[in-house]
């Protein structure tokens, strides 16, 4: 019988969603966190108070980076706000310094109003989720992003496809038929999917488009030379100036950013200063991505010594402003309070939707099994893959937080040993996944991120470090909202946990006490997903 | 203004969940029939077209239609919780419903 176009688009939802499935729960996990990463470099810097005087603390980085690295080829800034942990700053050494490692991070500080940069716990905080949710980790960024990008094009196909294949999308809008085993997983998996819908194509569709140069670069292969070419086009620049070597003092940053902030009515960004401390110090300041739902904001360029400014950048193009607000869609760097929740809540429910999908697969297939006590190999596959990356990498995220509280402030490559240890908890999970039944997996790793998550608040106010009677007190609603939504995610898990644990199929043990004896009766088939 | 959305959002979903059948059962005790089904998700359309200004009103051209489509979506979500987790003993009585 020839297949219709709706079973061949179920066919393909299964199947694209199957097979980047996890490699789209990791992105969509870290990236849902990422809404909030100021919040979580906030959170992993328990020392730093919360910044009050952001110029004063430009000038105090200003005279950290001038101590520490006057003869930088440049230097970045981050400009402290409120929301974020600081002010965060790197530096580019000169070719034959003997800091030139190659790797960026290792000439990095984080400057706060009551640290001394020298003491503060290194952490990359919230920083790691949003790198990781495209540039992953312990790999070349480029091949990430393939892998990052083939699976958003994979999950573009799977959001289209199930769209086609949900025969009763509106009719079926409300509808959860609980207690139902494979019916209610596709109910859910529903739920989280039609209701966020309008986020889910966004989300998927903007974050291809961040990646858009990288994965279909032919427009630009086939009308520009080289990739410098379209970078003037499309990122126009003051033109780089050689150091004449003549050491001269640069006017305080911060009265540069009071113009430019002036000038251009929007708050500054992020600052970078090219040869500091030289005759021709250059510093190109950037708007904030905060203030504008285009990404890809303003700059004004100043001669660092004199104060004057030098060049302007031009007023974007369509197709620019066009890019440049799909990508601000897709980070939300432009919402407050309220827009930012929003988005949280749907990336959340975008996760649960990828997590209960490969659920539901090995759900279905387990009612087909000829033998549900072995099953084929690809079933196991799946089934233990699901086990260890959606319970294993929620362990692990559990055990980074932990990680950031129990690690001592002065140890080597704190940083890095902080992200190793999701990596090591994950590794861990997915051996037990491996070695245990499915049904204890889930409950032992499901139970110890519950744990771990629910009992960090409380670790926060014994150790003193912003627990939530403070931080509500104080009105800091960032922090304290970290704190509860550890306390109610550890509570799901720990529900999720308890749940497992006491299941028991009910029709599969009475039909087999009812069976005895006679010949087995054959399960229902199971229905396609959209019915 | 982004409260008074999101009640309005609320209430527009609120008509189309209880115009389902299914739903309409276990809250109102009866089936409804075509006409006020038909009737409850005109009101919730007409709810949620009116939402859209109101968005505007609240964060401008720019935010105000991203702020719309998250609280759409939110909405629908909480009634979407709300009709099929509540206990089935939170009922209406709808005195206007012929027998």
């Amino acid at each position: 019988m020839a297949k219709s176009f709706r079973q061949s688009q179920t066919f393909l939802h299964t199947w694209s969603g199957l097979l980047l499935g996890w490699l789209l729960f990791l992105v969509f996990i870290t990236g849902t966190i990422a809404f909030y990463r100021e919040g979580v470099n906030r959170w992993m810097h328990p020392e730093m108070a919360r910044v009050e005087q952001p110029y004063q603390l430009l000038d105090k980085t200003q005279h950290y980076l001038e101590k520490h690295a006057p003869d930088a080829m440049s230097w970045f800034i981050t400009m402290p706000n409120r929301n974020d942990a600081g002010s965060f700053t790197f530096w580019t050494p000169q070719p034959d310094s003997p800091d030139a490692t190659g790797y960026w991070l290792d000439n990095s500080a984080r400057i706060g109003s009551n640290t001394d940069p020298a003491h503060l716990r290194p952490s990359r905080g919230g920083e790691f989720f949003y790198r990781f949710h495209f540039d992953l980790h312990y790999m070349p960024v480029i091949w990430a992003r393939w892998l990052v990008g083939l699976a958003a094009m994979m999950m573009l196909v799977a959001i289209c496809s199930g769209v086609v294949a949900h025969k009763k999308i509106f009719k079926d809008f409300f509808t959860f038929r609980r207690h139902k085993g494979q019916r209610t997983w596709l109910d859910g998996h529903n739920a989280t999917a039609v209701l966020a819908l309008p986020f889910h194509l966004m989300i998927t569709y903007t974050g291809l488009v961040t990646l858009m140069a990288m994965l279909m670069p032919w427009a630009i292969v086939a009308n520009y030379e080289n990739t410098r070419a379209i970078q003037n086009e499309l990122f126009p620049s003051a033109d780089g100036v050689e150091p004449t070597g003549k050491r001269m003092d640069m006017v305080p940053l911060s009265t540069l950013v009071h113009d430019a902030e002036e000038k251009l009515g929007m708050k500054a960004g992020t600052l970078m200063i090219s040869n500091p401390g030289d005759e021709m110090a250059r510093v190109t300041i950037r708007i904030s991505g905060a203030e504008q739902l285009d990404s890809r904001t303003p700059s004004i360029v100043y001669n660092a010594v004199t104060g004057r400014e030098i060049w302007r950048s031009p007023p974007p193009g369509g197709a620019a402003v066009t890019t440049g607000a799909m990508i601000g869609l897709h980070a939300a760097r432009f919402s407050g309070e309220t827009l930012r929740f929003l988005y949280f809540l749907a990336g959340v429910a975008g996760t649960i939707m990828v997590g209960s999908g490969l659920i539901m697969w090995t759900v279905k297939r387990r009612e087909k099994l000829p033998d549900p006590t072995r099953p084929h190999f690809g079933f196991h596959l799946v089934e233990r893959l699901n086990v260890a990356t959606i319970a294993g990498f929620s362990l692990g995220i559990a055990a980074m937080f932990w990680a950031n509280r129990l690690l001592p402030a002065d140890l080597a490559n704190r940083a890095d040993t902080e992200i190793n240890w999701l990596f090591i908890s994950w590794g861990i999970s997915a051996l037990l996944a491996l070695a245990l039944r499915p049904k204890w997996s889930w409950t032992v790793l499901f139970g110890l991120t519950g744990a771990a998550l629910f009992t960090l608040p409380f670790y926060n106010i014994l150790a003193d470090m912003n627990g939530l009677p403070s931080t509500i007190a104080a009105g800091d609603w960032v922090l304290a909202g970290i704190d509860i939504s550890l306390l109610v995610f550890g509570m799901a898990a720990i529900a999720i946990a308890l749940r497992i644990a006491r299941y028991r199929p009910p029709e599969r043990r009475r039909r087999a006490l009812r069976n005895k004896g006679k010949t087995p009766v054959p399960e229902t088939l199971a229905p396609e997903p959209a019915e | 203004m982004t409260g008074l959305l999101f009640i309005l959002c609320v209430i527009a979903f609120g008509f189309f969940g209880l115009a389902d059948k299914k739903h309409h059962q276990t809250r109102f005790e009866q089936r409804p029939s075509p006409e006020r089904s038909h009737r409850m998700r005109r009101i919730g359309w007409i709810l949620l077209a009116f939402s859209f200004p109101v968005s505007i009103a609240a964060e401008g051209w720019i935010y105000g239609p991203v702020l719309w489509s998250g609280m759409v979506m939110c909405s629908a979500g909480v009634v979407f919780l709300m009709l099929n987790f509540l206990p089935e003993t939170v009922k209406w009585l709808d005195p206007g419903h012929k027998e």
